[in-house]
């Protein structure tokens, strides 16, 4: 078997590059649970997983190291980056699907000092920069570096460049068909779908995040500021983050 | 090197192992890895011997090793999953049971292992699923049969639990683990009676002195006395001591006076402000019942109290091989302990009449008025005005434990929904982390008839602050049944809140009737579910009453027994001396 990581911080659109793959190679799932048994979630193990192929995607948050497991099979890793004041004001809203009393300044602060989510860091994703490093720097297997940005600026490209990395030959319907059903307005329809009728969902939040109107499937933003939490924070931001951001291809 | 001889040397070091020689063992196989080729499985289980002797790390590091050098066996995934949790490193550890269960879908350990872990994270469906394959995998397997009453507990299915735990007791047979979790989850349901609560708690004693005969077999100090001298040694045992209800109730007692010296034996965290005291602190955290026995015998205490009962982190079997002439049980579990060495239990009238006696294997020590001392919580916000007077529609809530939440619970807050037109229920606990699990509470009150808009269900909040402030969101708090709550109805009756109870046949569900009891607010006891309503409506209509209530509560609680520190202690230290007395009388 042969694994092809797709490795990114959290909220950096790696739910989005599942369905593209998915769609691209399975066509519409019945659900979105579907994701997980072709192109399962090393952080929620199911225990329904189907290949078709010896290949197997992989998605992941955790920094690359010696630890990582399969690091014997994988054969390559697309890693995707986000950034970062995006990925802040994405966690902040998957934060607030579980509990919508989280305090957005002092969730933003925390980000801010800790380089990340705090809470990730201690589940072993590291920083926002730790993490891109990890994966982009060094790696002894082939890696892709898509950025969100690009991706939603030109989502046909940003796949084709993908399977172009795994070695598909592509096929520009599927190509196509897979970046239509891929759109953000299709997959936040599926999310309110599923939770409206109760439904176990691969979006997290549950019927009643939706019913206050808090949705995984937040804006899919970019370039946006913090000046609506606190005028202060854009420049603390872009203090912290300067460096690693234009390290990654992330412009401040 | 040959194919036999590194298979051959394992197998001796397992043997040695097994027969406790694990040094030796630890020794060969160490000798085996620093050959070239040596196999994967050497690695692995230097690996497991590491960690069962206490040096995780490398035993990490080993493990790791064999992951490599045989990637996609399940076992070897699954074991290495084990002890990265066991580590803390928890997002490892769900990557390796992805890997055995990715290479073998049916490998029941590993679903074992990861339904623990998604316990531990408060991923109570996925713990459930997990839990659920790995039973149906080995139905034989004590830990999945656990796991899955676990989350059924958690959940406020008490009642589906009891059956599974039944089921799987007769099949495997009895067992501290499974009968632990059955006499717990029979205080949660409804339809457990209180001579089966009390049966159960006695199996569960006669296995916990089973366990004990075979600790004192194998060599203990002897239980010496402290006759001689003359301040009365106090011993208190609870891993709870750090930021718990229970450290919070035990607090007011462990003042010592002249008369008293109080040792606290800690196996688990300790709040930095509850030491001190003039209280001699032992940490007994991760040591053995054979250790703790020997530690609090040799303090020679005269009276040792168990904070734990049956809960998370008890010492049950320390226990029942005796540490102290006199051994009590107090706060940390609501039912008998049905351990025969624990001569006392100390409650009070309300909680336990006259005639709970017959439900209990202790004599009852009534610390009359109140068994309950509650301290002032620290940074809780002055109560506001009830949400209901602002505008807002009237606020039932309940922040209980969602594993009291059981069916016929959820009947009556329907009810009390139904006669309170456009009211709202919201419900705060720590289970709600889970949304599955948010959402199945929600689905089990539409089933009812609720309108899910009526409803809030709302998760954990960061620290006690928030905690205390989320009260600002209710105008009535509703307590559970048949396992009422303590600390959440101090707490609501403290923001000034009025609190409904339903006063249960036992102790369990007694509680909220000795803490309301001892503030004079027995208007709010119901006798029956009906009542319960009633009163719950009643309250609701009286604004006035509620405004006026958020004004006083807490003045009224300032002045009650239930607040009386001084008092308290006396009460339960004068008990200590006359159990003591008694003891050396030859009548305790």
């Amino acid at each position: 078997m042969r694994v092809v990581w797709i490795a990114s911080y959290p909220k950096s659109g790696n739910t989005w590059v599942r369905f593209l793959l998915y769609h691209y190679f399975w066509g519409e799932p019945a659900n979105s649970l579907e994701i997980n048994r072709r192109i399962p979630d090393l952080h929620r193990p199911s225990g329904r997983i189907e290949t078709a192929s010896d290949r197997l995607f992989v998605k992941t948050h955790l920094i690359r190291s010696e630890a990582l497991p399969f690091l014997a099979q994988t054969e390559r890793a697309i890693v995707v980056t986000r950034h970062p004041k995006d990925v802040l004001l994405s966690g902040l809203n998957y934060a607030r699907l579980e509990n919508e009393a989280v305090d957005a300044s002092a969730y933003a602060r925390a980000f801010i000092a800790g380089g990340g989510d705090p809470a990730w860091s201690q589940m072993g994703f590291g920083t926002w920069a730790g993490h891109a490093a990890s994966w982009l720097g060094g790696a002894p297997f082939p890696v892709h570096h898509a950025t969100y940005e690009a991706l939603k600026a030109d989502p046909h490209a940003g796949l084709r460049a993908m399977l172009g990395f795994v070695g598909e030959a592509i096929d520009e319907a599927a190509l196509a068909r897979a970046v239509d059903l891929s759109g953000f307005e299709r997959l936040r329809e599926m999310e309110r779908r599923e939770k409206s009728r109760g439904a176990e969902s691969l979006f997290r939040g549950g019927r009643a995040s939706l019913s206050r109107g808090a949705m995984f499937m937040n804006k899919g933003a970019t370039g946006q500021s913090l000046a609506h939490i606190d005028p202060a924070l854009d420049a603390e931001f872009d203090s912290a983050f300067a460096t690693p951001m234009a390290r990654f291809g992330h412009g401040a | 090197m040959g194919v036999a001889e590194p298979r051959l040397i394992i197998q001796q070091a397992l043997a040695q192992a097994q027969s406790g020689r694990l040094g030796p063992a630890i020794a060969a196989l160490e000798r085996l890895t620093q050959k070239k080729g040596a196999p994967a499985e050497a690695h692995h289980f230097l690996g497991m011997l590491l960690f069962r002797g206490g040096q995780t790390e490398r035993a990490i590091f080993c493990l790791d090793r064999a992951s490599k050098l045989a990637p996609g066996r399940p076992q070897f995934e699954s074991n290495y999953a084990n002890v990265l949790h066991a580590a803390g490193r928890t997002e490892q550890a769900l990557a390796h049971y992805f890997l055995a269960i990715h290479h073998d879908a049916s490998y029941a350990p590993a679903h074992v292992g990861l339904s623990g872990t998604l316990l531990g994270l408060g991923r109570l469906h996925e713990a459930e699923q997990h839990a659920r394959l790995a039973w149906e995998q080995a139905p034989d397997n004590a830990e999945a049969a656990s796991n899955l009453a676990s989350c059924l507990i958690l959940t406020g299915r008490a009642a589906e639990a009891v059956g599974r735990l039944n089921d799987a007791i007769a099949r495997i047979g009895p067992g501290v683990q499974l009968n632990t979790l059955l006499a717990a989850a029979m205080n949660y349901d409804a339809s457990s009676t209180p001579e089966g609560i009390l049966e159960a708690h006695r199996t569960l004693g006669r296995l916990h002195a089973l366990a004990a005969s075979s600790l004192e077999a194998s060599g203990l100090p002897p239980l010496k006395t402290n006759a001689d001298s003359d301040r009365l040694r106090i011993g208190y045992l609870s891993a709870d001591f750090g930021d718990h209800p229970v450290g919070m109730f035990i607090e007011p007692a462990l003042e010592s006076d002249e008369g008293m010296a109080v040792f606290c034996y800690a196996t688990g965290p300790v709040a930095p402000d509850r030491r001190g005291c003039g209280v001699t602190w032992r940490e007994c955290g991760g040591i053995g019942d054979r250790d703790l026995v020997s530690i609090v015998r040799a303090d020679r205490i005269d009276v040792l109290v168990e904070l734990s009962g049956h809960s998370l982190g008890h010492r049950q079997t320390a226990v029942a091989a005796r540490m102290a002439p006199v051994q009590a049980s107090f706060l940390g579990y609501p039912a008998t302990t049905g351990n025969p060495a624990i001569d006392a239990r100390f409650v009070d009238g309300f909680s336990d009449p006259p005639g709970a006696e017959t439900w209990c294997t202790e004599r009852l020590v009534r610390i009359d008025p109140c068994a309950w001392c509650f301290s002032e919580p620290a940074g809780a916000p002055e109560p506001g005005l009830p949400p209901c007077v602002s505008g807002r529609p009237v606020t039932f809530g309940s922040f209980n434990n969602l594993a009291k939440t059981v069916p016929a619970v959820l009947d009556a807050w329907t009810g009390v929904l139904a006669a309170t037109p456009g009211s709202r229920l919201l419900l705060k606990n720590g289970a709600f982390i889970d949304e599955r699990t948010r959402a199945r509470i929600l689905e089990a009150l539409v089933a009812r008839g609720v309108d899910p808009s009526r409803v809030q269900l709302v998760p954990p909040t960061r620290d006690a602050v928030g905690h205390m402030t989320a009260y600002a969101h209710v105008d009535i708090a509703l307590d559970t049944f048949p396992y009422a709550g303590t600390t959440t109805t101090c707490e609501a009756l403290w923001m000034g809140i009025p609190v409904v109870t339903l006063a249960g046949a036992c102790h369990a569900g007694r509680v909220g009737v000795s803490v309301l009891s001892a503030v004079g607010l027995e208007a709010w006891i119901a006798r029956d579910p009906d009542e319960y309503v009633r009163l719950a409506s009643t309250l609701a209509a009286d604004r006035e009453r509620l405004v006026s209530l958020r004004g006083s509560l807490r003045d009224r609680m300032r002045r009650s027994p239930l607040m009386d520190r001084e008092a308290y202690r006396s009460r339960l230290h004068a008990a200590y001396i006359e159990l003591a007395q008694q003891r050396r009388g030859g009548s305790a």
